[in-house]
């Protein structure tokens, strides 16, 4: 078989693999919030509404039917992009996500930028001075990188820079769409905020694994030939040092999304995160399933991608080889 | 135990090693722990905060705070006249809009996490450890259901499946364990599996079989206690993140309900004062930091000393 059949039967592979996921994680968020407490009808006619109307609406829900016929419902409705409507404002889920979207995705390739700008250069540094000086410094600061909670290092940075300095907004998120400037600014704190643990974590991985390469076979036959220092280490070590590490930015992209919620909270952004905690302080159900369904999906595909890069860059994946 | 520990003849060092490698596992653990100043910061933050757990339980429960009261101030009185004071020698952390002593209320926030990050990865790891070992003994059908459950579990961010989790329960201490321990239930899973892959090819294990060892009996006796060590790198690993991960569910209102202190809670009721009383947001913040940090860095010590070539931390 070619080269590029391979790869696209193990993309292939990998998308039938999703399926099963998507459905058990669409399952998982529809009968979460089936399960919370409060009646759909109740929440959505409030306190006055007489029992024939409750009996009626609930009868237009289809809530009087089996959960598996909801779920069906739900889920085929789903598969065409409708996440139904908000008890609340009665707009369309899929509409509020698409609307608040951008702010998030802002904050996330922000806070990726953030990550990578760091944590790449210094694990390398790391790995090339182990046991220096800069070596120390760089692990106890990815240490604490780690140890932060991302929230409070966000009001810390509220506190030190957008209070005392001022330059920066202390609240609030424009798009750089909008205003390249005021976009980048108003990224800034946030984007560190949430990036940095991930940052410390790409240091860490990255170190480990560069140093796994540099104590190979091959490095040592390199030296032998008299191959340049910095190439082998350039051509030969990073390349093969950085597929671990693009593994961990894959699955950690997660926790950008998940992390948004909390980050969102602390900066007044309003993405999908506050979106998402206002709608569980107003019982608004769908706002919260399709949130988290659509959240769910997008980590699914990212990870196929990271996968499908992962098998492009390293042949003995997708010729079988089993990665763990 | 063995008889030479520790040597400082340098012409004894092969000695040394070799009587190293007779020794068991936990005492060489326990050996390079203590030879590690930073393990041993880490260990003492992790056996601080426990004892202090205990203490302020003990206080909270059967003393009814007369323990703190008496040596510091009481963590629930309120005192209109003294709110948002700045640190002073009287209250080291300042005190809170209520007039209440930030510091006994910090001292006192520290059973929450510590409670909740144990029995979260308790939890976890008991259940985790189970769908894992299952998985990789039988192996095919079994197997395939087990890990596909555990992929849909990871299919959500950690935090976010938390909150989903909180907005169906309800707020309260058993579901914030519950919850943040269903989180890391496929963490668990994924790393006994792996290893108890490995384990089950041993020929001790084809040696248990065939002697016709009922399969509970060489899953739990005899291949689990071969597992364990990197199950207790990852649980301490997954304490470290599940208490921040708790402070972060308080912060947003989704945590246990007051008026008990909680680091996250005290950050977020103090959110508002942000630029009149830095000593409100400084001091909680700190405690989760040290505490996670104390617990990251027995982390890594454990994995440094119980198996170098792993990598893994969880998900943030």
């Amino acid at each position: 078989m070619s080269d590029s059949n391979d790869l696209l039967f193990y993309v292939g592979k990998r998308f039938l693999w999703a399926v099963p996921v998507l459905l058990g994680a669409s399952f998982l968020s529809y009968i979460l919030i089936h399960l919370a407490p409060g009646d759909p009808a109740q929440i959505i006619l409030g306190r006055r509404a007489t029992q024939e109307q409750l009996a009626q609406l609930r009868q237009e829900m289809a809530l009087n039917k089996p959960v598996y016929v909801q779920y069906w419902r739900y889920l085929s409705d789903a598969a065409v992009g409708d996440l139904g409507r908000s008890y609340r404002s009665q707009q369309k889920v899929a509409t509020m996500i698409a609307q608040r979207l951008p702010y998030t995705l802002q904050l996330a390739v922000g806070s990726l930028i953030v990550a990578l700008g760091i944590g790449l250069p210094t694990g390398i540094y790391a790995s090339l001075n182990r046991n220096e000086f800069g070596d120390h410094v760089s692990r106890i600061v990815a240490l604490l990188g780690i140890s932060i909670p991302n929230f409070w290092l966000g009001l810390m940075l509220i506190l030190l820079i957008a209070v005392h300095v001022g330059v920066v907004p202390i609240y609030g998120m424009t798009l750089v769409t909008e205003n390249v400037l005021a976009g980048f600014l108003s990224t800034l704190l946030p984007a560190v905020a949430l990036g940095t643990a991930l940052t410390a974590l790409i240091m860490r991985m990255l170190r480990g694994s560069l140093l796994d390469e540099i104590n190979k076979g091959y490095v040592q036959t390199a030296n032998a030939y008299g191959i340049a220092e910095h190439e082998i280490m350039y051509v030969y070590v990073l390349k093969n040092g950085l597929l671990p590490t693009i593994t961990v930015i894959g699955l950690q992209l997660g926790y950008l999304l998940g992390g948004s919620v909390v980050i969102e909270t602390v900066f007044g952004i309003p993405g999908i995160g506050q979106m998402t905690l206002d709608a569980i302080f107003k019982q608004d159900f769908p706002v919260i399933q399709g949130v988290v369904l659509f959240v769910a999906t997008v980590f699914v595909a990212v990870n196929i991608l990271v996968d499908t890069l992962y098998a492009f860059l390293d042949p003995r994946i997708r010729l079988g080889g089993e990665s763990t | 135990m063995s008889t030479v520990t520790e040597s400082t003849d340098p012409d004894s060092d092969r000695d040394a090693h070799t009587e190293r490698d007779y020794s068991t596992a936990r005492e060489r653990v326990l050996s390079q722990v203590r030879q590690s100043p930073l393990a041993m910061i880490g260990a003492s933050i992790a056996v601080f905060l426990l004892l202090l757990t205990v203490v302020t339980l003990v206080d909270r429960h059967l003393l009814n705070r007369t323990l703190i009261t008496t040596l510091l101030h009481d963590p629930y009185a309120t005192h209109p006249e003294n709110r948002l004071q700045a640190p002073t020698l009287v209250h080291p952390f300042g005190t809170d809009e209520q007039g209440r002593d930030i510091l006994v209320r910090v001292i006192y926030g520290a059973k929450t996490s510590v409670i909740v990050g144990v029995l979260s990865v308790t939890f976890a790891s008991i259940v985790g450890v189970a769908i894992g070992s299952v998985s990789a003994y039988y192996g095919r059908i079994v197997d395939m259901a087990g890990m596909r459950l555990m992929d849909v579990l990871l299919s959500f961010p950690a935090i976010l499946l938390a909150i989903a989790l909180m907005a169906t329960l309800g707020r309260g201490l058993e579901n914030i364990i519950l919850a943040l321990g269903v989180v890391y239930v496929p963490t668990f899973a994924r790393v006994t599996r792996s290893e108890m892959l490995s384990q089950k090819e041993q020929e001790y294990a084809d040696a248990a079989r065939v002697v016709g060892y009922p399969d509970r009996n060489i899953i739990l006796k005899e291949l689990l206690p071969n597992c364990l060590t990197p199950i207790i790198v990852q649980a301490t690993f997954s304490i470290a993140l599940a208490i921040i991960a708790e402070a972060a569910l308080s912060f947003l209102g989704l945590g246990v309900s007051p008026p008990t202190p909680t680091w996250g809670m005290m950050l977020s009721k103090g959110k508002p004062y942000i630029t009149d009383a830095w000593w409100y947001m400084l001091f909680p913040g700190l405690a989760i930091m040290v505490t996670v940090l104390g617990f990251n860095l027995l982390g890594d010590s454990l994995r440094d000393a119980l198996d170098p070539q792993e990598q893994g931390e969880g998900r943030i």
